[in-house]
Order: structure tokens, then C-alpha cells, then sequence
């Protein structure tokens, strides 16, 4: 029996069977044959919260996805299903969701969560459920070690690799001083730890670290502190519009060093937030975001222009940004790995932790394959499966990306 | 409505009507609950089960702030800054210090516990919303700190394994408890034993004395209650409770964040509690469970109405918080239990031993004597070196003007205002600094010029409020249920004194069923619950219709008969000539006059200042 | 650079200028009515992002909140009517918030659809949030009117919740920014000022003044003074307590419009970007014992003072830790001042 593949977006009243559920446990009893022959995935991104900016663009590429998979006949005729839950940005709500997902919902696999905090949070839940889970969040140790996180994979570039291109940039351009300010949450704090494993071996030196709210009003004392030490860089580790404020501010104070931002402002709001005070700031980014500059023979620039061009034909003009592409990867990567399966033999989509343990098998298992953010080569070693091709530095020019390196 | 068992049968025993069907509907809810909680481990799924376990944690804390709120009337806006300290201590201590996990979650609640009484120390003497206030802050701060504080804490990317601080799981017998079907036994075994604790807690003696914080601070130190250590132990049995809740959290997950501690859980709690019902101890499961189940549901229909995906629910929890504070103030149990038919009350074992009367006062000299008094507020004197003294077993008025600082000197006798100058003593000791519940606890009981009885208690349970410095059972005892042969003892006492002003047709009975006359009467039998020596009547005769006022003439006879010394604050100049054997006359904050009623009548200063005009 | 002290003084003042409008609005609406008003900081998110929608030529949510509002408050005045057997007037009291609302409702729409200069639209959006003042406190607060400061602590918890969620189905999660009233820089001595903190400045210390002089000058302002200083007499006379927290609630709103449109264009808004900034003027009301206008200004000042210098010279990770701390001793003096026992009471 075929389930028509819904979204969530649309369904409700299920009240009745959780209030059944509850209060007369005695007299329910399930019946989960009906889901068959569905691929179901879950998905639970930070559609609002902090992390709204990433977990905006996410949400509507899954709703995108879905109608185009569906609308070609599914997945060698079988029918998807993303089944979307907000997680706010908040661990305990992310840790909620994928546990519904996994036990109500019944999903083969789960794709979440937009930020590092809720994805490792949620690691034991997968791995004891045994579900496999694409994490669209950045921290390396979200998939690592492999050996502890057997059922765990990520799409996004790690925030490892982006601090490196930014050490590796600093490096090339001579210089030596680096001030750090970063939001206070665990976006700021995994930059931290990963700019002082990346400046190990060079003669960069990090001068002075400050912090700012996510809501704060004014990052005077924090722009006046790291401008006091004159360093060579500011590196700016927050999300949109704290860093336009940084930004802002940096400019206002006449700070004259290069300023790097990271890739969590890769939002086209960023550039109107920021105005002309972004103009000359680097980050390390997808190569998405300039997709139109790549060069002929990236193999990334056709499957990426052709995913701006679907989500902003949708959404509108210049609004597509490379977190929707992570969740682009994640589904693609889930389609991929189901069409392998299928190949590899028969699939009893009533098996549903067959069906679980098979993606997971076949993520690893599958060859490479090109993606929005890079290419993709997920092996029993290396859950990313990224390499460098999958990094770009870009320079803000009169309010628009522009290729650097 | 009451019947009395004949008197042969005895001890005699004093039922209510009430029906028996109210008293069986509510057990058959109580085992259905209790069989339902049995049954769920068995037939429940697993995510059922987590929401079951979500449901049971809350309820912890909600417990907590019911004693809180719903009683003691202090809001805390921090609790799950508690939740997020005992969470984090006993994730910390067992991670990194190898800590035994049971032994973890204890230290969790100990620290908890002396956090809150430090905060406690500094709010608890101001204002209630100040607490709510110091409370919201410091939930703040504490977020604030499980944020940044890195090396600690994990800061905000979480504590536990994945995060490389390994939590052991907690064990039994050296199985590890994992999963929401084991850990369901341990949440809600946990949260039953705590609502058995508070149940005991609210039958209890020091439970009397919190209930008596609802009529106010001034009313419940009358009865000799010491607000301030009453206060603070429901502060910190509310915290401890949060604690508990955390330190089961953090087992539950092995993985835990600083958001658990921040505002917004504190909101949620405060929803939960307020849904569920202020004052209702079932209100706390009932609270929690309604909101974690409505949550669930909004997070998925909201989203479609509105077309966009996000946390919408608060809109609606906001609208839920507003209008059942403006419609449904007692919450969801209370009601439910008002549409109940009404159950019979515990009867009154009429022949329960008395409680032990005050020793006779030994003083040679007035019981009471004021000298020189002096108060001022800001520029006014409201009082100025009143002297004046009650003799033992004497009914003495104090009358005087509107604004002659009557009640202002009845205050200053009470300990409720502090005074500026001169020395009062009561009985040979002197009371000028004390503390309003240490004059109570000498043998000077009050009624109020305001009415201050509670209208949803029965008349035996307000009565009884008064016996708090007659009784002495603790904490600890009332926690685990002992003292019921005090408390049976109390009860007696309350009918006694009931048929001692002539309420006793109906013991059980509402007390705002009664009319003002009575409810005065009311109050002077809960006065009299201390067994006074010196009965302070606070204008018992405002309001009150002709027959009224002999009732309450002939009540202050009778006292006077049985050895009680009275002093009578009054304005109704009838009563206060017929029943006292003295009067001191006010005006202007000082004594005009003194005397028999005879002399004071005849006083011309008297009869120009008060008498003259009250004929005009 | 030996300005820096300087730089910091100013930005502190700054904030703590909008602190300030704030604390005072707190102040003025606990001493007459004894509600605490946690929601305070919803109205500068509200006022900000309608400018937003305006410029955006797109009718801001604000209206439909607005009517919704008026539409109770037809409905709670026409009950009360009929409940007082005031048939006639119970069709006035049904008609006319209606009516208010659809004039709105058109105003509204047709200045979305006009170009209109930016102080134009501030202006509209203002008033447009400063007439949510006297609805929310008609719908919220009026139906519990002898309520005590704890019940009406969490009743606005409940408005703070229903306004963060309601800001964020109008605008959507991302933030938003206004331009600045004027472009440009000057400089004060050795400090550089952009011409919108100026502006701050300046308009918050007019609206000071303007307080000033309307609570010690006018008569509404006097009786306003008269009804917190002596509750109880105030409401024996029953319609005007009403009014007066009415009065006190509006004017509440309108700072906390002001104040959103000021700093928005230094600090950008999104829907939950408001709630903070209350706070803050919390720790400053707080300050003044919530029942002290000037002390809470000065508190409140200090606050940003406090917020800037310590995130300098302190550490920027712990700054609103040490800005929430300031509540403790404030709490510890009052705590060892307090003498009667009496205040205990409510």
C-alpha cells in the first residue's frame, strides 16, 4: 500500500492518537505495516532559533526535493517522503525530534541538524537506534572518530577545512596577527578549537579572543579590544547579522587589516545587513556561492548552478545559499545510496531496519559523486568524504561574492 | 448537614455530610492513574515512553513551584536554573571526578539546596515578586556561566560523550538504567514518592503553616509562624525537587546543554504550573503532562496554519497563560475537581487528648505594658509616647478618632511595625524588637480589622491555621507522615473552639458561606486555638448588625469569665462601653485619656476630640 | 589609544540611553498599576519591524494585531454593557473600537502603498505600536484588575510570548535593519559619533525631559503621580484607576517604540532580538526599587555603562552575567534597609 508522499508542512491531527496513545495505552495497538513502500526520511534543520539563517534555506530545499522526486516517480518508483521537524535551534528539542522520527515515524534515515551542538547531541540516538544520520552541521567531530560513529555522516565542509583555507590565505598574504571574536554559542567555541589546531606549524599568532551575544545591541568593547592589539586580521566566527555588526563597527573604529568572516554569513542578507562595510572581507565558503565564475572544467559548477536555479526559481531571485546545498547533498546522497541498494538486490521496505542498515551500506559503499558543495566520496574510513575542490576563499566586492582563490 | 454519633459510642466522632460517591470517584481516578503508570512500561512504545519520562521530570520541578506559587504565593522565575545545577553537578562531578552516579545526583540537589539559600537570605524579606525577580536573574547568570565557563562545563556545545566527557549511566545492582522503559520505573517511581512527601507535607504542621502564608505574611506570623524560615523552606524544597529532576535529566541523556537551564524552561515550567493549577499537588502532573502533549501536537499543526515552518507554539502557550489567569485563575485540576461531586471531609475525633494548654502566666505588675511609644512615618508622628498598661484577666478598650493612631499602636504591640522610641512588654518579657510570631508565640493572639480568613478552607481548617504555636511536629516528620495523632489532636482543638463561639453546626462548612458576623467569630476562634493570654481584637465590631454585636458582646463576657484578658481597638463606642473595664482614649497619636467607661464619658477632652464630633 | 575609556563611555551611554527609556517606562507602569511588564521589550521589536514592512511598501502584521485587539475589546465592552443592562451603550461600545479598527486598517494600507518619506513611516509606526499600549492593557490586564504583581508578572510572561511568536509569524526568523536618520559622522572631541547615536541621544533625553515636566507640570500627569502614590485611594474612586493605568501602559509602549526605531539602525532587529533589551532595563527598574524614576534612569544608564566597561576591561564572554549580577547587592541593600515587617504585604 502506498502512502501518497505528504508534507508535513500540511498534516496535523494526530492528536487524537497520541492523546489515545496516552491515556489508553491498554487498548491501542500499532499498526506500522501500513507506512510500507515509502522511503521516509526525517528531517529536523533550525528553521527558527539562531541558526535560522542556515536552517531556513535547508527546510525549503528538503520541500523542494521532495516535490521534484516524486514528481519524476520517486526513487526507481518508490515514493519520498521527508518528514520535517523544526528543532528551533535548541539541543533538547533536536534530541525530541529525531527520537520521534526514529520511533513514530518510523524513518529510514535521518538528516539533522543544521548546527554542531544539537548534531552531536544527538549521536547517541542514532547510534543506539541504529539509523543512519547526515548531519548539515560543520564541527569535524560530529563524524569522528569514524569508529564511534559508524551511522553518523555530514555534507557540510568542516569548519576544520574552512579555518585551514583561512590560515592558508593568511599565510600567503604574510600575515601574522590574528584577533578572534566569535558568537557565544558552539558555533563560536568550534571555531576556537579548530583555528588553534590550524595555526599549529605557521607563524600565525592569535592575539586577542573576545565574545558577543547573539542579541547584543553593540560590540564596541569587543571591536575596541581586538583593534587595540593591531593585528594583521580580524577573524570573525558568528552568524549573519552579529558579524554584519562586527563588520560595521571594524570599519567605524578605521581598522585598515583584512577582515575574514566565516562561511556561517554565506547569506545573501549578509551583504545588504553589512552595506559597504563588507567590502574587501574574505570568508571560506562552497564554491557555490560563485558558481558563475568557476572555471569550465569544475565539475561542481553545473550541478551547482543548476540547483540555484531550481531553488530561486521557487523561492526568488538571489536567494539560494550554500546550507539549502548541504541539504541538497544530504537527500542526494540518501537517493543515491537507495538507488544502490536496489541494485545491489531486493529491498522488503517492511523491513525497516533492513532498510536502515542497507542506506547506511551503501553511503559508504556507493562511488563518489558531485554534489553542490563539492565531491562526495564517502568511505568506512571517512564520512565526508570532501576534499579541498570543495573550498573556495571569496572577497566581497561592492556587495557581491567574488572569487579570490 | 453534620451528624454527631450518639454519645455512647465513644470518643466522639464528628463526621461531615459530603457524598461517598466524590470520595470513590477520586480513588477510582487515583487507581485507574496508579494502574495506567503500571501498565505503560508494558504496553507503551518507545517514544511514548520518552514523553512519558519528559511528563514525570517536569512534574518534579512543577511540584515544586506548586509549594511555591500555588502556596507559599512566591513565583520563582529561575527553576530551571535548580534543573540546570543539579543536571550539571552531577554530570561533572561523576564525568571528571568519578563520582558514584546515585551519589552525583544527591550532591546536584545539595548544591542546589545552598544556592537557594543564599538567594533565599537576600529576597525572602522584600516583596514576593522580588524573589521572581532575583530568581530570573540569576537563571541568567547561571546560563551565563554553563556557557562560557569551556573547560568545565563544555560550554554551549554540551556536556557528555560526545563532547569527550563520558557520563557513566546510572546502575543498579550494576545493571546500567537505559532506555525510557527503565528509566520510566525510576522518573515516575521518583515523582510519586515526592508527591506522597508533599501530600504528607501539606497534612502536616509546617504544610498548615504554608497554607497560612496565602492569607499573608502579618496573618500567618500571627499564629506564630515564622514566615521567613516557612518561606525558605518551601524555597528550598522547591529546589531541591528541580535538582532532582536535572540530576534524572542528565542520566536520562548522557548529554546535556546550558539551554536547560535558561528563562525559557523557566517559562515553560511556570506555564506547566500554572495550567495544571496553582495550588494543586495532582495540578503538577496534570500541568506538565497537558503542555508536553500540547507542544508536541502544536509543533505539528501550527506550522501548516501558518505556512512557515517554526516554534509557533509559544504564541499559543502565551494566549493559553493569559486566559486561564483571566478565566480558569485555579487551573485544570481544581476545576475538574470542583465539578466533582464533593467529597466528605476527615472527620473530628472530638475525644482526642487536648493539646497541652499555656502555662499560666506568673507576673506580678500589668501583662501588658506600653511605655512612652514612639513611631513616625516620614514627617508624621503616628504615634507619640503612648504609655498605657492592661492588667491581668481586664477587658481594656483603646478608642479614638479616625486617624488617632489606634491601629498604628496595635501594630507597634504585634511586632508588624517596628517602633522609633519607648519599650513594650507583655508578661515581664520585653517584646519592643521582637519579631511578630515571637509576640505570638508569648501568648498574644490577634483578629484582623480586614478580614483574613481563608474563604475556599472549611471552618475546622481555618480554625485550625491557629494552633501552629501549640504544636510541634517538624519537617522531617511531616515529609514521612508521622504527626497524625497531633494533627487529630489539632482538630479537636478547632471544633472545641468552634463550639466555644457558637460555630459549631457546621465545622465542615465553607468559610465564605458564612456571614461577616460569623466570620469575626471565626477569627476569634482561631485566635483562641493559641490558648492566649492576651486576645487582641482588632475592631471585631466593624460592619456588624445590632444582633451581630451582642453576639460578639456576649463572646468577650464569656472570655473575660474564663480568664482571657482582652484588649479591644474599637470604634463602635456601644460595644466598647458596655464590655470594658477600662479605656485609653487616642487622639493624634497621643493619649487623651484613661479610665473607666464612666470617667472617659465624662472627660470633657474627650468628649470634644471624639464624642463631640461623632454627635455633630 | 588613549581614547578608549572615552569611546566606551559614549557607546555605554548609548545603550544605556534606551535602558533608560526602559527602566522608566517600567517604573511608571509598576507604581500606578503594580504590574511588571515583562513584554516591554516585544514593542521595540514590534515598532522596528513595522517600520521595516512599511519601507518594504508590504502592511505590516502590527495592524492585524491591532484590530484583533480592538475586535475584543468591542466584545469585553459590549458584555459589560449587557451585564449592566446598558443596551443603547452596549452598541456604542461594540461599534466603535470596530470602527477604529477598520479606519486603521485603511490608513494603514493605503500608507503602504504611497511613497513616503522615512520619518513619515518611523511616525506611523510609533503610533501604530503605542496604540497596542491601551488595547493590550484592555484585553490583558483590565479583566484582572485587583490581581497581585505576581499574577501579573506571569500574565505578561504570557503576552511576551504570544509577541515573540506573533513577531516571528509576520517577519519571519531573519533580522532586519532601518537606515539611520541622518548619514554621517561628528566628532566630540576625541570621539567619533555616528549621526544616529545622536540622534539616540538627543531624543531619549528630550523624552526624559518631556516626562519630566509632564509628571510634575501637567495635571494628568499629577494625578497619574496621585494614583501611585496612594493606591487605595485611587481606586475608591473605581474609573479612574482604569484610566490611569491605561495611561501608564500607552505610555510604556510609546518608549519602548521610540526606543526600537532609535537603535535599530545602530543594532539591526529580528523578531526575538527585543526581549534582551528589556531585561536590561529590568536590571535598572530594579535599581530604582522599581517605584524610583531617577534612580532607575540613573540604574539603567549604568547598566550600559557597566556592560561596555566590563566587556573591555573584563571579559566580553561574561558581560551580561556581571550586568544580571547587579541585581544581587541591589537586592542585599534593600534586603538589610527593610525594617517593618509589614512589607512583607502585597
Amino acid at each position: 500500500m502506498t502512502r501518497p508522499a505528504v508534507y508535513v508542512y500540511t498534516k496535523g491531527g494526530k492528536w487524537m492518537r497520541r492523546t489515545l496513545r496516552i491515556g489508553l495505552a491498554l487498548l491501542l495497538f500499532l499498526t506500522p505495516a501500513a507506512l510500507a513502500q515509502t522511503l521516509r526520511i526525517g528531517a529536523a534543520a533550525a528553521a527558527t532559533g539562531a541558526a535560522s539563517a542556515f536552517g531556513e534555506p535547508e527546510a525549503n530545499t528538503f520541500r523542494m526535493l521532495q516535490d521534484q522526486i516524486n514528481a519524476a516517480g520517486g526513487i526507481n518508483g518508490i515514493p519520498v517522503e521527508i518528514i520535517f521537524l523544526d528543532t528551533a535551534s535548541d539541543t533538547g528539542q533536536a534530541v525530541t525530534n529525531v527520537n520521534r522520527l526514529i520511533q513514530e515515524e518510523d524513518v529510514h534515515v535521518v538528516i539533522c541538524c543544521t548546527i554542531s551542538a544539537n548534531s552531536l547531541a544527538i549521536i547517541d540516538t542514532v547510534q543506539e537506534a541504529g539509523v543512519p544520520n547526515i548531519s548539515l552541521a560543520a564541527a569535524a567531530n560530529i563524524i569522528e572518530p569514524v569508529s564511534e560513529r559508524q551511522w553518523v555522516f555530514k555534507t557540510p565542509q568542516t569548519d576544520r577545512l574552512m579555518i585551514t583555507g583561512i590560515v592558508e590565505d593568511m599565510v600567503a598574504g604574510g600575515m601574522q596577527t590574528l584577533a578572534y571574536l566569535a558568537i557565544d554559542d558552539a558555533y563560536g567555541e568550534g571555531g576556537l578549537n579548530e583555528l588553534n589546531t590550524a595555526i599549529q606549524g605557521t607563524d600565525i599568532e592569535v592575539v586577542t579572543i573576545e565574545r558577543y551575544g547573539r542579541s547584543d545591541t553593540n560590540v564596541t568593547a569587543q571591536v575596541l579590544s581586538a583593534v587595540t592589539g593591531q593585528p594583521d586580521a580580524v577573524l570573525i566566527w558568528g552568524v549573519v547579522r552579529d558579524t554584519a555588526l562586527v563588520v560595521e563597527e571594524l570599519a567605524n573604529r578605521g581598522y585598515e587589516g583584512q577582515v575574514y568572516v566565516s562561511h556561517g554569513v554565506g547569506n545573501p542578507s549578509f551583504l545588504e545587513l553589512a552595506g559597504e562595510a563588507s567590502n574587501g572581507v574574505r570568508l571560506p565558503i562552497g564554491p557555490m556561492i560563485v558558481v558563475d565564475e568557476l572555471s569550465a572544467d569544475s565539475e561542481i559548477a553545473p550541478v551547482a548552478q543548476a540547483y540555484v536555479d531550481e531553488y530561486e526559481a521557487i523561492y526568488g531571485e538571489g536567494t539560494a545559499s550554500t546550507f539549502g546545498g548541504h541539504a541538497w547533498d544530504a537527500v542526494k546522497s540518501i537517493e543515491l545510496a537507495v538507488t544502490h541498494a536496489m541494485e545491489q538486490g531486493e529491498i522488503d521496505w517492511n523491513d525497516t531496519e533492513a532498510v536502515r542498515t542497507a542506506i547506511r551500506d551503501s553511503l559508504e559503499a556507493m562511488p563518489a559523486f558531485t554534489g553542490v558543495g563539492g565531491v562526495f566520496d564517502f568511505t568506512a574510513e571517512d564520512h565526508l568524504g570532501l576534499d579541498t575542490r570543495a573550498l573556495v576563499i571569496v572577497e566581497i566586492v561592492d556587495g557581491d561574492w567574488t572569487l579570490a582563490r | 448537614m453534620t451528624r454527631q454519633v450518639p454519645p455512647s459510642s465513644s470518643p466522639t466522632v464528628v463526621t461531615s455530610g459530603g457524598s461517598r460517591v466524590g470520595l470513590w470517584i477520586r480513588r477510582v481516578l487515583l487507581i485507574a492513574l496508579l494502574a495506567g503508570l503500571v501498565a505503560l512500561p508494558f504496553v507503551a512504545d518507545a517514544f511514548t515512553l520518552r514523553l512519558a519520562n519528559v511528563i514525570g521530570m517536569n512534574a518534579l520541578v512543577v511540584l515544586g513551584l506548586v509549594l511555591l506559587a500555588g502556596y507559599a504565593g512566591l513565583a520563582s522565575l529561575g527553576q530551571a536554573a535548580f534543573v540546570g545545577t543539579g543536571a550539571y553537578v552531577a554530570a561533572i562531578l561523576a564525568s571528571t571526578y568519578g563520582m558514584n552516579p546515585w551519589l552525583s545526583v544527591v550532591a546536584g540537589i545539595l548544591a542546589s539546596i545552598v544556592i537557594a539559600w543564599l538567594i533565599g537570605l537576600i529576597t525572602l524579606r522584600l516583596k514576593g515578586h522580588f524573589l521572581a525577580l532575583a530568581t530570573l536573574a540569576w537563571g541568567l547568570v547561571i546560563t551565563g556561566i554553563l556557557r562560557n565557563w569551556m573547560d568545565v562545563t563544555g560550554g554551549n556545545t554540551g556536556f557528555g560523550s560526545a563532547t569527550g566527557n563520558r557520563i557513566p549511566p546510572l546502575s543498579f545492582f550494576g545493571d546500567a538504567i537505559r532506555g525510557d522503559r527503565e528509566y520510566f520505573v525510576l522518573v515516575w517511581g521518583a515523582l510519586l514518592l515526592a508527591v506522597w512527601l508533599v501530600l504528607n507535607l501539606m497534612r502536616s504542621r509546617v504544610g498548615r503553616a504554608i497554607k497560612s502564608l496565602r492569607g499573608g505574611a502579618i496573618a500567618a506570623a500571627s499564629f506564630g509562624v515564622d514566615v521567613q524560615r516557612i518561606k525558605m523552606i518551601t524555597f528550598l524544597i522547591a529546589a531541591a525537587l528541580a535538582a532532582l529532576a536535572g540530576g534524572l535529566h542528565t542520566y536520562r541523556e548522557l548529554f546535556i546543554v546550558p539551554n536547560l537551564a535558561a528563562l525559557g524552561a523557566s517559562i515553560d515550567y511556570m506555564i506547566m504550573t500554572v495550567v495544571g493549577g496553582l495550588a494543586s499537588i495532582w495540578g503538577a502532573l496534570a500541568g506538565s503532562a497537558v503542555f508536553v502533549l500540547l507542544k508536541e501536537q502544536l509543533q505539528q499543526v501550527l506550522p501548516g496554519l501558518i505556512g512557515r515552518t517554526g516554534n509557533y507554539e509559544i504564541i499559543a502557550f502565551g494566549l493559553i497563560l493569559v486566559l486561564v489567569l483571566q478565566y480558569a485563575r485555579r487551573g485544570l485540576v481544581p476545576m475538574i475537581d470542583g465539578l466533582l461531586p464533593r467529597r466528605p471531609a476527615r472527620p473530628v475525633n472530638a475525644g482526642a487528648a487536648p493539646l497541652p494548654a499555656r502555662p499560666a502566666v506568673n507576673v506580678t505588675g500589668p501583662l501588658l505594658v506600653l511605655e512612652e511609644v514612639t513611631r513616625s512615618f516620614g514627617g508624621l508622628t503616628a504615634v507619640n509616647r503612648l504609655s498605657f498598661e492592661v492588667e491581668l484577666g481586664e477587658v481594656v478598650g483603646l478608642i479614638g478618632p479616625n486617624g488617632a493612631g489606634k491601629t498604628t499602636a496595635f501594630n507597634l504591640i504585634t511586632g508588624v511595625l517596628s517602633v522609633n522610641g519607648g519599650r513594650i512588654s507583655f508578661a515581664g518579657t520585653d517584646i519592643t524588637r521582637k519579631q511578630p510570631h515571637e509576640v505570638a508565640r508569648l501568648g498574644l493572639a490577634r483578629t484582623f480589622q480586614h478580614l483574613n480568613v481563608s474563604p475556599s478552607m472549611s471552618l475546622i481548617e481555618n480554625v485550625s491555621l491557629g494552633a501552629y504555636s501549640r504544636t510541634r511536629s517538624g519537617l522531617w516528620s511531616g515529609l514521612i507522615g508521622l504527626g497524625g495523632a497531633e494533627e487529630e489532636r489539632v482538630r479537636a482543638e478547632a471544633y472545641r473552639q468552634l463550639q466555644r463561639v457558637g460555630l459549631a453546626d457546621d465545622p465542615f462548612a465553607r468559610a465564605d458561606s458564612l456571614p461577616l458576623g460569623k466570620l469575626r467569630l471565626l477569627e476569634v476562634a482561631r485566635a483562641l486555638m493559641a490558648d492566649p493570654t492576651l486576645l487582641l481584637l482588632d475592631e471585631p465590631a466593624a460592619g456588624l448588625r445590632v444582633h451581630e454585636k451582642e453576639d460578639l458582646k456576649a463572646l468577650v463576657r464569656r472570655l473575660q469569665a474564663e480568664g482571657v484578658t482582652v484588649l479591644l481597638v474599637e470604634h463602635d463606642m456601644d460595644v466598647v462601653m458596655d464590655l470594658a473595664d477600662r479605656i485609653v482614649v487616642m487622639n493624634h497619636g497621643e493619649r487623651l485619656a484613661r479610665g473607666t467607661p464612666a470617667e472617659v464619658r465624662s472627660d470633657p477632652a474627650v468628649v470634644e476630640a471624639y464624642l463631640g464630633k461623632e454627635e455633630a | 589609544m588613549l581614547d578608549i575609556p572615552l569611546i566606551l563611555f559614549f557607546e555605554g551611554l548609548t545603550n544605556g540611553a534606551i535602558y533608560a527609556l526602559m527602566a522608566l517606562g517600567l517604573v511608571v507602569l509598576y507604581s500606578v498599576t503594580g504590574v511588571i511588564n515583562v513584554a516591554i521589550g516585544e514593542f521595540v521589536m514590534i515598532s522596528a519591524l513595522t517600520v521595516a514592512s512599511l519601507r518594504d511598501g508590504s502592511v505590516p502584521g502590527t495592524i492585524y494585531l491591532l484590530i484583533a485587539g480592538l475586535v475584543l475589546w468591542a466584545v469585553y465592552g459590549a458584555i459589560a454593557d449587557l451585564r449592566a443592562r446598558r443596551a443603547a451603550k452596549a452598541l456604542w461600545s461594540l461599534a466603535w473600537p470596530l470602527l477604529a479598527g477598520a479606519v486603521a486598517y485603511l490608513l494603514v494600507l493605503a500608507i503602504s502603498r504611497t511613497a513616503m518619506p522615512y520619518l513619515a513611516h518611523i511616525a506611523v509606526a510609533i503610533l501604530l505600536t503605542t496604540a497596542l499600549g491601551p488595547v493590550a492593557h484592555r484585553v490583558i490586564v483590565q479583566p484582572l484588575p485587583r490581581a497581585s504583581a505576581l499574577v501579573y508578572l506571569i500574565l505578561t510572561i504570557g503576552l511576551h510570548l504570544a509577541l515573540t511568536g506573533l513577531g516571528l509569524a509576520f517577519w519571519g526568523p531573519q533580522p532586519y535593519t532601518l537606515p539611520p536618520f541622518s548619514q554621517g559622522r561628528l566628532r566630540l572631541g576625541p570621539v567619533l559619533m555616528d549621526h544616529q547615536d545622536i540622534w539616540l541621544l538627543a531624543v531619549s533625553l528630550l523624552l526624559l525631559v518631556l516626562l519630566w515636566w509632564f509628571f510634575s507640570r501637567t495635571l494628568h500627569g499629577k494625578a497619574l503621580r496621585a494614583a501611585a502614590v496612594n493606591k487605595l485611594g485611587a481606586r475608591l474612586s473605581g474609573i479612574s484607576v482604569v484610566r490611569a493605568g491605561r495611561t501608564a501602559f500607552t505610555l510604556q509602549v510609546f518608549l519602548a517604540s521610540v526606543a526600537g526605531v532609535l537603535i535599530t539602525p545602530i543594532t539591526k532587529m529580528a523578531y526575538d532580538f527585543g526581549f534582551l533589551i528589556g531585561l536590561k532595563g529590568f536590571v535598572g527598574a530594579i535599581i530604582g526599587g522599581l517605584s524610583n524614576p531617577l534612580v532607575a534612569v540613573i540604574g539603567a544608564v549604568f547598566v550600559g555603562l557597566a556592560e561596555q566597561f566590563s566587556a573591555f576591561y573584563i571579559s566580553s564572554a561574561y558581560k551580561d552575567v556581571l550586568v544580571f549580577l547587579l541585581i544581587i547587592p541591589v537586592l542585599l541593600v534593600r534586603s538589610l534597609q527593610h525594617v517593618d515587617f509589614e512589607e512583607h504585604v502585597e
